[in-house]
Protein backbone atom coordinates (compact mmCIF):
# COMPACT_ATOMS: atom_id res chain seq x y z
CA UNK A 1 0.00 0.00 0.00
CA UNK A 2 2.80 2.51 0.87
CA UNK A 3 4.21 1.53 -2.74
CA UNK A 4 1.13 2.48 -4.43
CA UNK A 5 0.72 5.91 -2.08
CA UNK A 6 3.85 6.21 -3.33
CA UNK A 7 3.33 6.35 -6.93
CA UNK A 8 3.49 2.98 -8.21
CA UNK A 9 -0.22 2.28 -9.97
CA UNK A 10 0.74 -1.66 -10.11
CA UNK A 11 1.26 -2.30 -6.80
CA UNK A 12 -2.34 -1.89 -5.93
CA UNK A 13 -3.50 -4.39 -8.26
CA UNK A 14 -0.99 -6.61 -6.31
CA UNK A 15 -2.81 -6.11 -3.24
CA UNK A 16 -5.98 -6.59 -5.24
CA UNK A 17 -4.73 -10.13 -6.26
CA UNK A 18 -3.77 -11.02 -2.95
CA UNK A 19 -6.90 -9.72 -0.63
CA UNK A 20 -9.69 -10.03 -3.38
CA UNK A 21 -10.24 -13.88 -2.77
CA UNK A 22 -10.41 -13.52 0.80
CA UNK A 23 -12.87 -10.84 1.02
CA UNK A 24 -14.93 -12.42 -1.71
CA UNK A 25 -15.00 -15.50 0.82
CA UNK A 26 -15.73 -13.05 3.93
CA UNK A 27 -18.71 -11.84 2.31
CA UNK A 28 -20.02 -15.09 0.91
CA UNK A 29 -19.44 -16.30 4.62
CA UNK A 30 -21.31 -13.15 5.67
CA UNK A 31 -24.25 -14.65 3.51
CA UNK A 32 -23.81 -12.69 0.23
CA UNK A 33 -24.83 -13.85 -3.15
CA UNK A 34 -21.83 -14.42 -5.16
CA UNK A 35 -22.33 -11.45 -7.22
CA UNK A 36 -23.31 -9.10 -4.15
CA UNK A 37 -19.79 -10.28 -3.07
CA UNK A 38 -17.57 -9.16 -6.15
CA UNK A 39 -19.41 -5.67 -6.17
CA UNK A 40 -18.69 -5.34 -2.66
CA UNK A 41 -15.20 -6.68 -3.39
CA UNK A 42 -14.88 -3.54 -6.40
CA UNK A 43 -15.87 -1.27 -4.11
CA UNK A 44 -14.01 -1.86 -0.96
CA UNK A 45 -10.66 -1.49 -3.32
CA UNK A 46 -12.42 1.25 -4.64
CA UNK A 47 -12.36 3.15 -1.38
CA UNK A 48 -9.16 1.91 -0.14
CA UNK A 49 -8.08 3.85 -3.32
CA UNK A 50 -9.52 6.94 -2.26
CA UNK A 51 -8.48 6.42 1.30
CA UNK A 52 -4.95 6.35 0.23
CA UNK A 53 -3.82 9.31 1.28
CA UNK A 54 -4.55 8.71 4.97
CA UNK A 55 -2.23 5.80 5.28
CA UNK A 56 1.18 6.29 6.92
CA UNK A 57 4.19 4.48 6.19
CA UNK A 58 4.77 1.60 8.73
CA UNK A 59 1.03 0.90 9.23
CA UNK A 60 -0.53 -2.41 8.02
CA UNK A 61 -3.09 -2.46 5.28
CA UNK A 62 -4.55 -5.38 6.66
CA UNK A 63 -7.12 -4.02 9.32
CA UNK A 64 -7.74 -1.04 6.75
CA UNK A 65 -9.35 -3.46 4.02
CA UNK A 66 -11.39 -5.71 6.64
CA UNK A 67 -12.89 -2.83 8.08
CA UNK A 68 -13.77 -1.16 4.99
CA UNK A 69 -15.38 -4.38 3.49
CA UNK A 70 -17.06 -4.86 6.87
CA UNK A 71 -18.44 -1.27 6.70
CA UNK A 72 -19.83 -1.67 3.13
CA UNK A 73 -21.10 -5.05 4.28
CA UNK A 74 -23.20 -3.73 7.05
CA UNK A 75 -24.32 -0.80 4.95
CA UNK A 76 -25.25 -3.31 2.03
CA UNK A 77 -27.22 -4.87 4.74
CA UNK A 78 -28.74 -2.24 5.94
CA UNK A 79 -30.13 -1.07 2.70
CA UNK A 80 -31.26 -4.88 1.74
CA UNK A 81 -33.22 -4.92 4.95
CA UNK A 82 -30.76 -6.60 7.16
CA UNK A 83 -30.95 -10.09 6.10
CA UNK A 84 -28.43 -12.02 4.62
CA UNK A 85 -29.70 -12.92 1.35
CA UNK A 86 -29.05 -16.50 1.70
CA UNK A 87 -31.25 -16.42 5.24
CA UNK A 88 -33.82 -16.28 2.26
CA UNK A 89 -33.26 -19.40 0.87
CA UNK A 90 -33.11 -21.85 4.10
CA UNK A 91 -34.07 -25.09 2.06
CA UNK A 92 -31.13 -24.37 -0.07
CA UNK A 93 -29.35 -27.93 -1.05
CA UNK A 94 -26.03 -28.90 0.60
CA UNK A 95 -23.59 -27.28 -0.80
CA UNK A 96 -21.64 -30.22 -2.02
CA UNK A 97 -24.94 -30.43 -4.21
CA UNK A 98 -25.06 -27.33 -5.70
CA UNK A 99 -22.66 -25.81 -8.62
CA UNK A 100 -22.49 -22.47 -7.32
CA UNK A 101 -18.83 -22.43 -6.58
CA UNK A 102 -19.01 -20.43 -3.30
CA UNK A 103 -20.65 -23.49 -1.75
CA UNK A 104 -17.26 -24.99 -1.56
CA UNK A 105 -15.87 -22.84 0.41
CA UNK A 106 -17.69 -24.39 3.68
CA UNK A 107 -19.84 -27.09 4.31
CA UNK A 108 -23.87 -26.66 4.18
CA UNK A 109 -24.09 -27.04 7.97
CA UNK A 110 -21.49 -24.64 8.67
CA UNK A 111 -23.11 -22.07 6.50
CA UNK A 112 -26.08 -22.56 7.92
CA UNK A 113 -24.56 -22.56 11.41
CA UNK A 114 -22.50 -18.91 10.98
CA UNK A 115 -26.22 -18.00 9.56
CA UNK A 116 -27.51 -18.35 12.80
CA UNK A 117 -25.27 -16.05 14.83
CA UNK A 118 -25.85 -12.60 15.53
CA UNK A 119 -24.19 -10.16 13.63
CA UNK A 120 -21.90 -9.15 15.75
CA UNK A 121 -20.72 -12.60 16.73
CA UNK A 122 -20.46 -13.88 13.00
CA UNK A 123 -17.99 -10.92 12.13
CA UNK A 124 -15.71 -11.57 14.48
CA UNK A 125 -15.88 -15.46 13.88
CA UNK A 126 -15.21 -14.55 10.18
CA UNK A 127 -11.95 -12.70 11.03
CA UNK A 128 -10.47 -14.31 13.79
CA UNK A 129 -11.27 -18.02 12.73
CA UNK A 130 -11.73 -17.92 8.72
CA UNK A 131 -9.58 -14.84 7.81
CA UNK A 132 -7.12 -15.73 11.11
CA UNK A 133 -7.08 -12.17 12.61
CA UNK A 134 -5.84 -11.97 16.44
CA UNK A 135 -7.96 -10.87 19.02
CA UNK A 136 -6.28 -6.93 18.85
CA UNK A 137 -6.91 -6.95 14.99
CA UNK A 138 -10.17 -8.31 15.31
CA UNK A 139 -11.00 -5.44 17.84
CA UNK A 140 -9.59 -2.68 15.81
CA UNK A 141 -11.46 -3.75 12.62
CA UNK A 142 -14.93 -4.12 14.43
CA UNK A 143 -14.43 -1.00 16.43
CA UNK A 144 -14.84 -2.43 19.92
CA UNK A 145 -12.24 -3.79 23.05
CA UNK A 146 -10.22 -6.27 22.68
CA UNK A 147 -12.73 -8.00 25.56
CA UNK A 148 -15.25 -7.43 23.95
CA UNK A 149 -14.31 -9.30 21.11
CA UNK A 150 -13.30 -11.94 22.94
CA UNK A 151 -16.40 -12.19 24.56
CA UNK A 152 -18.26 -12.01 21.17
CA UNK A 153 -15.81 -15.05 19.88
CA UNK A 154 -16.17 -16.87 22.98
CA UNK A 155 -20.58 -16.77 22.55
CA UNK A 156 -19.90 -17.60 18.82
CA UNK A 157 -17.67 -20.37 18.82
CA UNK A 158 -20.29 -22.30 21.56
CA UNK A 159 -23.19 -21.10 19.69
CA UNK A 160 -21.44 -22.42 16.34
CA UNK A 161 -20.61 -25.94 17.99
CA UNK A 162 -23.90 -26.35 19.89
CA UNK A 163 -25.76 -25.78 16.46
CA UNK A 164 -22.74 -28.47 14.60
CA UNK A 165 -23.24 -30.71 17.09
CA UNK A 166 -27.28 -30.54 16.96
CA UNK A 167 -27.29 -30.72 13.28
CA UNK A 168 -25.43 -34.19 13.65
CA UNK A 169 -21.96 -32.99 12.27
CA UNK A 170 -19.28 -35.18 13.89
CA UNK A 171 -15.60 -34.85 14.15
CA UNK A 172 -14.47 -37.07 10.81
CA UNK A 173 -11.09 -37.88 11.96
CA UNK A 174 -8.66 -34.87 12.71
CA UNK A 175 -9.38 -31.78 11.43
CA UNK A 176 -7.08 -30.53 8.90
CA UNK A 177 -6.64 -26.78 9.58
CA UNK A 178 -3.15 -26.51 8.02
CA UNK A 179 -4.41 -24.68 5.10
CA UNK A 180 -3.28 -21.42 5.99
CA UNK A 181 -3.44 -18.31 4.04
CA UNK A 182 -0.85 -15.88 5.25
CA UNK B 1 1.28 -18.32 26.05
CA UNK B 2 -0.96 -16.14 24.54
CA UNK B 3 -4.13 -16.22 22.86
CA UNK B 4 -2.73 -15.63 19.32
CA UNK B 5 -0.30 -18.39 19.72
CA UNK B 6 -3.51 -20.39 20.48
CA UNK B 7 -5.00 -19.68 17.28
CA UNK B 8 -2.18 -20.06 15.58
CA UNK B 9 -1.64 -23.79 16.30
CA UNK B 10 -5.11 -24.28 16.00
CA UNK B 11 -4.84 -23.17 12.07
CA UNK B 12 -1.90 -24.74 11.96
CA UNK B 13 -2.71 -28.04 13.15
CA UNK B 14 -0.05 -27.75 15.71
CA UNK B 15 0.06 -30.18 18.69
CA UNK B 16 -2.46 -28.63 21.33
CA UNK B 17 -1.30 -30.84 23.96
CA UNK B 18 1.64 -29.29 25.21
CA UNK B 19 1.36 -28.43 28.70
CA UNK B 20 1.48 -24.67 28.40
CA UNK B 21 -1.60 -24.63 25.73
CA UNK B 22 -3.72 -27.28 28.01
CA UNK B 23 -2.90 -24.62 31.25
CA UNK B 24 -4.03 -21.65 28.36
CA UNK B 25 -7.01 -23.50 27.84
CA UNK B 26 -8.11 -24.03 31.23
CA UNK B 27 -7.64 -20.14 31.67
CA UNK B 28 -9.12 -18.90 28.72
CA UNK B 29 -12.56 -19.79 27.92
CA UNK B 30 -12.37 -18.31 24.60
CA UNK B 31 -9.77 -20.27 23.65
CA UNK B 32 -11.17 -23.40 24.89
CA UNK B 33 -14.30 -22.54 23.36
CA UNK B 34 -12.73 -21.92 19.78
CA UNK B 35 -10.63 -25.51 20.04
CA UNK B 36 -13.83 -27.13 20.94
CA UNK B 37 -15.82 -25.66 17.65
CA UNK B 38 -12.88 -26.02 15.31
CA UNK B 39 -13.17 -29.60 14.24
CA UNK B 40 -16.40 -28.81 13.60
CA UNK B 41 -15.70 -26.38 11.35
CA UNK B 42 -13.64 -28.16 9.21
CA UNK B 43 -10.79 -27.25 6.85
CA UNK B 44 -10.39 -23.90 5.15
CA UNK B 45 -10.20 -24.24 1.55
CA UNK B 46 -8.98 -20.80 0.19
CA UNK B 47 -7.87 -22.16 -2.90
CA UNK B 48 -11.43 -22.51 -3.65
CA UNK B 49 -12.43 -19.69 -3.63
CA UNK B 50 -13.14 -17.18 -6.81
CA UNK B 51 -11.82 -14.47 -7.81
CA UNK B 52 -13.11 -11.04 -8.60
CA UNK B 53 -12.08 -9.50 -11.95
CA UNK B 54 -9.80 -6.63 -11.54
CA UNK B 55 -10.82 -5.03 -14.71
CA UNK B 56 -13.77 -3.40 -13.58
CA UNK B 57 -11.68 -1.72 -10.58
CA UNK B 58 -9.26 -0.62 -12.97
CA UNK B 59 -11.86 1.16 -15.17
CA UNK B 60 -13.52 2.93 -12.00
CA UNK B 61 -10.11 4.53 -10.68
CA UNK B 62 -9.12 5.61 -13.87
CA UNK B 63 -12.81 7.15 -14.45
CA UNK B 64 -12.27 8.45 -11.17
CA UNK B 65 -10.06 11.74 -11.83
CA UNK B 66 -11.52 15.72 -11.94
CA UNK B 67 -11.34 18.45 -8.94
CA UNK B 68 -13.72 16.59 -7.07
CA UNK B 69 -11.55 13.22 -7.27
CA UNK B 70 -8.99 15.15 -6.13
CA UNK B 71 -10.54 16.81 -3.42
CA UNK B 72 -11.94 13.59 -2.29
CA UNK B 73 -8.23 12.06 -2.17
CA UNK B 74 -6.90 14.68 0.72
CA UNK B 75 -6.00 13.50 3.82
CA UNK B 76 -9.07 13.38 6.30
CA UNK B 77 -6.87 16.03 8.44
CA UNK B 78 -7.24 18.20 5.46
CA UNK B 79 -10.51 17.22 4.51
CA UNK B 80 -11.99 18.44 8.15
CA UNK B 81 -10.09 21.21 7.58
CA UNK B 82 -11.75 22.33 4.40
CA UNK B 83 -15.28 21.50 5.55
CA UNK B 84 -15.06 23.75 8.90
CA UNK B 85 -13.67 26.87 6.94
CA UNK B 86 -16.75 26.20 4.33
CA UNK B 87 -18.64 25.76 7.21
CA UNK B 88 -18.01 29.05 8.98
CA UNK B 89 -18.25 31.16 6.13
CA UNK B 90 -21.58 31.07 5.33
CA UNK B 91 -22.34 32.50 9.17
CA UNK B 92 -19.60 35.23 9.12
CA UNK B 93 -21.22 36.34 5.85
CA UNK B 94 -24.15 36.51 6.76
CA UNK B 95 -23.35 38.82 10.25
CA UNK B 96 -20.82 40.58 8.49
CA UNK B 97 -23.40 41.47 5.22
CA UNK B 98 -26.99 40.92 6.47
CA UNK B 99 -26.92 40.88 10.30
CA UNK B 100 -30.49 40.79 12.48
CA UNK B 101 -31.18 43.94 13.28
CA UNK B 102 -32.06 43.43 16.86
CA UNK B 103 -28.28 42.03 17.72
CA UNK B 104 -27.74 43.85 20.41
CA UNK B 105 -30.97 43.62 22.22
CA UNK B 106 -31.24 39.99 21.84
CA UNK B 107 -30.60 38.33 25.57
CA UNK B 108 -26.70 37.44 25.57
CA UNK B 109 -27.10 33.96 27.19
CA UNK B 110 -29.56 32.78 24.52
CA UNK B 111 -27.72 33.99 21.36
CA UNK B 112 -25.11 31.95 23.33
CA UNK B 113 -26.61 29.01 23.40
CA UNK B 114 -28.58 28.69 20.59
CA UNK B 115 -25.45 29.55 18.63
CA UNK B 116 -23.42 26.32 20.47
CA UNK B 117 -26.80 24.32 20.00
CA UNK B 118 -26.68 24.91 16.11
CA UNK B 119 -22.49 24.44 15.89
CA UNK B 120 -22.54 21.50 17.78
CA UNK B 121 -25.20 19.64 15.30
CA UNK B 122 -23.49 21.47 12.36
CA UNK B 123 -20.10 19.90 13.56
CA UNK B 124 -20.97 16.37 14.65
CA UNK B 125 -22.97 16.08 11.69
CA UNK B 126 -19.81 17.21 9.45
CA UNK B 127 -17.17 15.06 11.25
CA UNK B 128 -19.06 11.88 10.54
CA UNK B 129 -19.64 12.95 7.16
CA UNK B 130 -16.05 13.66 6.32
CA UNK B 131 -14.73 10.23 8.19
CA UNK B 132 -12.20 8.14 7.33
CA UNK B 133 -13.35 5.37 5.52
CA UNK B 134 -10.84 2.93 6.91
CA UNK B 135 -12.47 3.13 10.22
CA UNK B 136 -15.30 1.46 11.92
CA UNK B 137 -19.02 2.26 10.87
CA UNK B 138 -22.05 1.05 13.24
CA UNK B 139 -24.37 3.54 11.72
CA UNK B 140 -24.42 5.64 14.54
CA UNK B 141 -24.83 8.66 12.22
CA UNK B 142 -28.56 8.08 11.66
CA UNK B 143 -29.01 9.11 15.57
CA UNK B 144 -26.34 12.15 15.33
CA UNK B 145 -29.02 12.99 12.42
CA UNK B 146 -32.06 12.52 14.13
CA UNK B 147 -31.12 14.61 17.02
CA UNK B 148 -29.11 17.41 14.50
CA UNK B 149 -33.26 17.69 13.31
CA UNK B 150 -34.27 17.83 16.52
CA UNK B 151 -32.20 20.57 17.97
CA UNK B 152 -33.17 22.44 14.52
CA UNK B 153 -36.54 22.39 14.43
CA UNK B 154 -36.96 23.40 18.70
CA UNK B 155 -34.03 26.18 17.92
CA UNK B 156 -35.72 27.51 14.35
CA UNK B 157 -39.46 27.61 15.65
CA UNK B 158 -38.01 29.42 19.13
CA UNK B 159 -40.34 32.66 19.32
CA UNK B 160 -38.34 36.24 20.06
CA UNK B 161 -38.54 36.82 23.38
CA UNK B 162 -40.03 40.82 22.44
CA UNK B 163 -41.81 40.40 19.46
CA UNK B 164 -42.15 43.70 19.12
CA UNK B 165 -38.86 43.56 17.63
CA UNK B 166 -40.08 42.19 14.39
CA UNK B 167 -40.75 43.63 11.43
CA UNK B 168 -43.36 41.85 10.66
CA UNK B 169 -45.88 41.82 13.60
CA UNK B 170 -47.41 38.81 14.30
CA UNK B 171 -48.28 38.30 10.25
CA UNK B 172 -47.71 34.27 9.73
CA UNK B 173 -46.46 34.48 6.50
CA UNK B 174 -45.25 37.82 5.71
CA UNK B 175 -41.54 37.24 4.69
CA UNK B 176 -41.36 33.55 5.22
CA UNK B 177 -40.93 32.26 1.60
CA UNK B 178 -37.88 35.49 1.41
CA UNK B 179 -36.32 33.34 4.48
CA UNK B 180 -36.91 29.93 3.38
CA UNK B 181 -35.24 31.42 0.19
CA UNK B 182 -32.33 32.83 2.13
CA UNK B 183 -31.76 29.67 4.60
CA UNK B 184 -32.17 27.11 1.63
CA UNK B 185 -29.14 29.01 -0.90
CA UNK B 186 -26.68 29.34 2.63
CA UNK B 187 -27.65 25.45 2.66
CA UNK B 188 -26.70 24.53 -0.03
CA UNK B 189 -22.78 25.25 -0.64
CA UNK B 190 -22.36 23.17 2.64
CA UNK B 191 -24.59 20.43 0.78
CA UNK B 192 -22.25 20.41 -2.21
CA UNK B 193 -19.01 21.06 -0.36
CA UNK B 194 -19.56 18.15 2.24
CA UNK B 195 -20.55 16.01 -0.82
CA UNK B 196 -17.56 16.37 -2.55
CA UNK B 197 -15.31 16.50 0.27
CA UNK B 198 -16.92 12.83 1.70
CA UNK B 199 -14.52 10.28 0.24
CA UNK B 200 -17.53 8.27 -0.69
CA UNK B 201 -19.66 11.24 -1.68
CA UNK B 202 -21.16 9.79 -4.58
CA UNK B 203 -22.31 6.31 -2.80
CA UNK B 204 -22.95 7.82 0.39
CA UNK B 205 -25.82 5.66 1.42
CA UNK B 206 -27.19 6.20 5.33
CA UNK B 207 -25.12 8.71 5.94
CA UNK B 208 -26.21 11.37 3.42
CA UNK B 209 -28.53 12.20 6.48
CA UNK B 210 -25.71 13.63 8.47
CA UNK B 211 -24.76 15.76 5.37
CA UNK B 212 -28.48 16.67 5.12
CA UNK B 213 -28.24 17.55 8.92
CA UNK B 214 -25.30 19.65 8.63
CA UNK B 215 -26.57 21.55 5.59
CA UNK B 216 -29.95 22.12 7.18
CA UNK B 217 -28.07 23.53 10.45
CA UNK B 218 -26.02 26.16 8.25
CA UNK B 219 -29.24 27.23 6.62
CA UNK B 220 -31.24 27.45 10.13
CA UNK B 221 -27.93 29.23 11.48
CA UNK B 222 -27.83 31.58 8.65
CA UNK B 223 -31.62 32.45 8.96
CA UNK B 224 -31.26 32.87 12.53
CA UNK B 225 -28.47 35.38 12.28
CA UNK B 226 -30.46 37.42 9.73
CA UNK B 227 -33.98 37.73 10.60
CA UNK B 228 -35.33 39.02 13.30
CA UNK B 229 -38.77 37.73 13.30
CA UNK B 230 -40.46 35.90 15.95
CA UNK B 231 -44.09 34.94 15.19
CA UNK B 232 -44.77 31.34 14.94
CA UNK B 233 -46.26 31.13 11.09
CA UNK B 234 -43.33 32.98 9.85
CA UNK B 235 -41.36 31.04 12.09
CA UNK B 236 -42.70 27.56 10.92
CA UNK B 237 -43.17 28.64 6.95
CA UNK B 238 -40.04 30.84 6.95
CA UNK B 239 -37.14 29.34 9.11
CA UNK B 240 -38.29 25.50 10.03
CA UNK B 241 -38.90 24.76 6.34
CA UNK B 242 -35.23 25.15 5.82
CA UNK B 243 -34.61 21.73 6.80
CA UNK B 244 -36.70 20.42 3.22
CA UNK B 245 -34.47 20.91 0.49
CA UNK B 246 -31.80 19.47 2.23
CA UNK B 247 -33.64 15.80 3.80
CA UNK B 248 -34.98 15.94 0.18
CA UNK B 249 -32.27 15.44 -1.32
CA UNK B 250 -31.04 13.25 1.15
CA UNK B 251 -33.56 10.99 0.60
CA UNK B 252 -33.03 10.93 -3.12
CA UNK B 253 -29.54 10.06 -2.40
CA UNK B 254 -29.94 7.23 0.13
CA UNK B 255 -31.20 5.25 -2.79
CA UNK B 256 -28.00 5.06 -4.44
Amino acid sequence: MAAYVAGNRPAFLSLFERWAPRLRQLFVRGGLRGEDADDLVQQTFFQLHRARNDFRAGSTVRPWIYTIALNLRRQFMRRAGRKPEHELDETSAPAAQTADPDAAIDSHHVRAALRSLPDAQREVIMLHWFQGLSFREVAEVVGATPTAVKVRAHRGYAKLRAYLEAAGVTVGGAPSYGQGEE
Amino acid sequence: MECDEIQTRARGGGDLREPGVVQHLRACETCAAMIAAAPLLGARTPGAAASPSASALATAIASDGGAAAALRSWSTPLRRTVGAALVLAVPVLVMTLWPRPDHAAYPVLRWIFELAALFVVIAAASWIALRPLHRPDHGGARWVALFGVLVTVVLASLPAIDSSISPHGTDALSGAPWCFVFGTACAVPTWLGLRVLARDGDRLGMRADVVAAASAGVGALAVFLHCPTGAHGHLWAGHVTVLALPWLLALRLRRR
